[in-house]
């Protein structure tokens, strides 16, 4: 009985009931094996693909390949070549074209949203930009063939004729003939569809730049467009790097639009007014009558693609994150230190005596800001922030017309399409046709999505738990889930065409044939890694508070979860679900070798099945005619709407239940 | 042995939810704080007739250190906390006074990184021990935390039943009913809303929301009850109503409370400990302890004496 030393006597209410400590270890252990069921499976799936990659590198050399100069996979004479540069190129080059457009754009509409536009406005007018980013990327594709490469025909001419013999080094940038599908219409539309992504964040981030920032500069005297040059974008430039780093990332991965604008042609060092082919577009085109080396060389093509897209998102992820952290700086110093300084102790902070501090004030190279706040604001500040607006007006026209164009389009040629009789009838044989529907794709679609559903939401809410449990460990538990959370984080970057050859090769190539499972799989992959991320995230929340008075009332660990944080995370976790959901809904890449596609109404889950995406690639691309591309705006019309159904719920949700505060 | 270690000793009177709390109500009162025992703050007063502790000090520490990570928070406090008494931890911010209550629960360790060694004996059994299990350990011992935290969608009554709910304890309606009505009114809450119990709890007033956590607490009977500044986010009003709350309830519970107001200390303990930090970057250590009235009235340290008499801290 002594208190100190040795085992002491015992006292039974420390000792907890054999029933309680096996349901709190069953539940650990559930929550575990549902993280390792998707991380081992999709583990499998990328072992299995990159096993397919070793005929391309021994046959070429990983150096040989990457430099190879030649897709030739049916040549006249001699063997098959296989050089990956001109599609490393043609994805670079696109990405270019469309960040070129987008990052300034995207600058632009975050300013425009979080300091110009009337403060009533700013809401709808962010939520209209992020409207872009709920159209699917075929409709895109759709709108760029059938809209703006017409529309922009006679201005492609007219560059080619103007600026045709120009060369860099040899390089003819802007020599004719025009194509239709040609890299500057492929950048272009490539650039409106990063330009929401790239938005969103650069306006996170802006709206991190505190309060009292603003009002120094204010105070100073500054015009709007001087206290977002001298206070905000300072502050934002490492999140807006990332930001676009972001967008970088999304535009490399970018399968359909491109493969229906790029013209397919893989074209190295060649005018931008000329067709060429990415990564994702080969891929896109060419699996389905692949094999042997030529399989092995596209799926070398979709590792190096997930090399590359990985890469970007992990440095993307680290400016953004690290742009969060120097919100802890001091405000005083992060206002009168540049960058730089702001590390010197205290340089000039708070004295703003010190010349340094004045200095960084200066907004231009020579004008200094009238501290004295004697005289008025000289004409040239006055032009110079009008400008400023200016451009900040033209950008959120950039974001805005293209999608009033494409809404406007989708609703003048899909309306007509839409009767009774388009929900309940099969595609017409008859390419000429005005008659029939999309029932098979409508189906399809529902199936696909349930099956994304059920594999993707249990198993992503019960790792977000099991990553949220476990992660504030120390020891190997804690690394173990840390890693799978990084595991999900590179799942997120995944382009989602190589998810689809991911899944060819994993499941379809095995089974010998499509089928709606493999296709529903491939969605899941896309949607478990936003619904861990979005679950993780409200899950941190749930107020500490209440998990706390539940642990000291001795609420076995599952108790915790499922009284009080899962009824408050709950419907932010649903909110999760519905937007991967939306997003999967509207994906055509990974389904092109995966459910195949079907011209009938399907139900059997070993069967190739239609999708509403797949229909209007198909309607687009192979059919062509204005009744297929008729069909094709009314099927647009529903996806869409199916979409912006799925995120309006997720948006009522989540304002109707945020988590109570305690 | 670890099968008969639950059922040696006290096993008999200490199943949890088993126990007659309505047979405390010993209406002669408690014995006034042993207050006139000057000298060592270990304490013997021993009143008897409590069917609820089995010695005079259900509860004490032995070199209790707090980590955070690499850094020591708090170093080597022994500390006893007699039976039916409350006792005071006073301090400056930061002196780990309330990190120091939380390892007396064992919620200390679920801050990550976050550990603690030495230990916590409750009823001679250390808390850390092989046996003990945290969740348990929590059930036997109670806290309030500085804001309070109901479960603001819950309503009243399901604020009180939630221990019960969590370990699964069946109850039936006249039970639960009987365990409201006694619990709320225990902590002087009953006429405030016996009207509403089904209303939701974030609908109460601070100082409400704090005496129903305290009745949720007290539902579990524990042994010990851990207050971390339970009134530091209160009006006067509300304090002194918690202060009431406590010297009642002291003859059911006994009482840890960590408060940065020395009058409060002053006004509801028998007992008070002070713990500050020498100088920065070192932990909180145990300068001084003793009955209240000593330490207040004569302190044997230079540094309590300062802090007492408001000249640091």
């Amino acid at each position: 009985m002594s208190g100190e030393g040795g085992q002491p006597a015992s006292y039974a209410r420390l000792v907890r009931a054999r029933g309680s400590v096996a349901a709190d270890r069953a539940y650990l252990i559930f929550a575990a094996i549902a993280a390792f069921v998707a991380v081992i499976a999709v583990g499998y799936l990328l072992w299995k693909t990159i096993e397919q990659t070793g005929d391309a590198w021994s046959t070429f050399g990983v150096l040989g390949f990457l430099t190879g100069t030649e897709w030739i996979p049916t040549p006249a004479t001699g063997d098959a070549i296989f050089g990956a540069l001109p599609f490393i190129y043609g994805t670079l080059m696109t990405s270019l074209i469309a960040l070129l457009l987008a990052v300034p754009a995207s600058i632009g509409i975050a300013l425009a949203t979080t300091v110009f536009l009337p403060r009533r406005w700013r809401g709808p007018v962010g939520g209209f930009i992020n409207l872009l980013a709920a159209v699917p990327s075929v409709i895109f594709g759709l709108w760029g063939i059938t809209v703006l490469v017409p529309f922009l025909r006679p201005a492609l001419e007219w560059i080619a004729n103007t600026f045709g013999g120009v060369s860099l080094f040899g390089w003819r940038l802007f020599e004719g003939p025009v194509t239709a599908g040609s890299f500057l219409i492929a950048g272009l539309v490539l650039g409106i569809m990063v330009l929401p992504v790239v938005t969103a964040i650069t306006r996170e981030v802006l709206l991190t730049v505190p309060r009292e920032q603003q009002e120094a500069a204010y105070a100073l005297g500054a015009t709007r467009w001087e206290m977002v040059k001298n206070s905000m974008l300072p502050w934002a430039r490492s999140g807006i790097v990332g930001a676009s780093a972001l967008g970088l990332g999304r535009a490399v991965g970018e399968t359909i639009a491109i493969a229906m604008l790029l013209g397919n042609a893989p074209n190295l060092f060649s005018s931008i007014l000329g067709p060429g082919a990415t990564m994702a577009s080969v891929i896109a085109l060419e699996t389905n009558e692949a094999d042997g080396l030529q399989l092995s060389s596209l799926t070398a093509l979709a590792v190096v693609l997930f090399v590359i897209a990985f890469l970007i998102n992990a440095g993307a992820r680290l400016l953004v994150s690290r742009g969060g952290t120097r919100k802890r700086d001091g405000i005083l110093r992060r206002a009168f230190g540049r960058r730089g300084r702001a590390a010197e102790p205290d340089a000039g902070a708070g004295t703003g005596t010190d010349d340094r501090s004045v200095d960084s004030w200066t907004p231009a190279r020579s004008e200094p800001l009238p501290i004295t706040g004697a005289h008025a604001v000289s004409t040239s500040r006055k032009v110079r922030s009008r400008i400023a607006e200016g451009f900040i007006w033209f950008s959120l026209a950039i974001g805005i017309v293209p999608l009033v164009l494409v809404m406007w389009e989708m609703l003048y040629k899909g309306l007509p399409a839409i009767t009774p009789s388009f929900f309940t009838s099969l595609p017409p044989l008859d390419p000429s046709s005005y008659d029939g529907g999309i029932s098979n794709a409508l189906i399809g679609t529902l199936i696909l999505m349930g099956i994304a559903t059920v594999i993707a939401a249990p198993l992503g809410v019960l790792t977000a738990l099991f990553i949220s449990d476990v992660t504030r460990q120390t020891g190997w538990q804690g690394r173990l889930s840390r890693a799978i959370g990084f595991f999900v984080d590179v799942m997120l970057g995944i382009p989602s065409i190589v998810v689809g050859l991911v899944v060819y090769l994993g499941i379809v190539v095995v089974q010998q044939h499509f089928s709606a499972l493999a296709g529903g799989i491939a969605l899941a992959i896309i949607m478990f890694p936003i619904v861990v991320r979005a679950a993780d995230e409200m899950l941190r929340l749930v107020p500490p508070g209440q998990k706390e008075a539940a642990q000291a009332l001795g609420a076995p660990k599952w108790r915790v979860t499922w009284s009080i944080v899962l009824p408050s995370a709950g419907p932010g976790i649903l909110t999760g679900i519905l937007l991967g959901l939306a997003r999967a809904s509207g994906e055509t890449a990974p389904l092109l070798f995966t459910s195949l596609g079907n011209q009938f109404v399907s139900t059997n889950l070993n069967e190739p099945i239609a999708a509403i995406p797949q229909l209007i690639y198909q309607n687009t691309i192979q059919v062509q005619t204005p009744a297929s591309l008729q069909l094709a705006w009314g099927a647009a019309l529903v996806l869409v709407a199916i979409i912006l159904v799925l995120n309006l719920a997720a948006a009522l949700i989540s304002r109707r239940a945020r988590p109570a505060e305690g | 042995m670890n099968d008969d270690a639950t059922t040696v000793d006290d096993a008999p009177e200490t199943a949890p939810g088993t126990q007659p709390a309505a047979a405390d109500p010993t209406p002669e009162a408690v014995p006034a704080p042993p207050l006139a025992d000057a000298a060592p703050p270990r304490i013997e007063a021993a009143p008897a007739g409590d069917m609820r502790s089995t010695g005079p000090m259900p509860m004490y520490t032995r070199d209790l250190s707090a980590y955070f990570g690499s850094h020591k928070a708090v170093e080597d406090v022994t500390l006893d906390f007699p039976r039916n008494t409350v006792t005071a931890l006073i301090g400056p911010s930061g002196c780990g006074k309330s990190t120091y209550i939380r390892c007396l629960n064992r919620m200390h360790e679920m801050i990550p990184n976050a550990r603690c060694t030495g230990s916590v004996y409750l009823r001679d059994t250390d808390i850390y021990g092989r046996e003990a299990d945290p969740v348990a350990v929590r059930r036997a011992v109670g806290m309030v935390f500085q804001r309070p935290n109901p479960f603001p969608t819950k309503s009243i009554a399901d604020n009180i039943l939630a221990g019960p709910k969590f370990t699964r304890t069946k109850l039936n309606k006249a039970e639960r009913q009987d365990l409201v009505e006694r619990t709320l009114r225990g902590a002087g809450l009953w006429d405030e809303v016996k009207n509403r119990l089904d209303a939701q709890a974030g609908g109460l007033s601070g100082g409400q929301q704090q005496r129903l956590c305290i009745a949720r607490a007290l539902a579990e009977e524990p042994d010990v009850l851990l207050m971390d500044e339970p009134c530091s986010a209160l009006d006067p009003q509300s304090t002194l109503r918690i202060e009431d709350l406590i010297r009642d309830i002291k003859d059911r519970v006994t009482i840890v409370i960590v408060t940065h107001n020395m009058q409060q200390a002053a006004r509801v303990s028998d007992y008070t400990g002070f713990i500050t930090i020498e100088n920065e970057g070192e932990p909180g250590r145990l300068v001084e302890t003793g009955p209240t009235k000593d330490v207040f009235g004569n302190p044997q340290h230079e540094r309590t004496e300062a802090y007492v008499s408001g000249r640091f801290g």
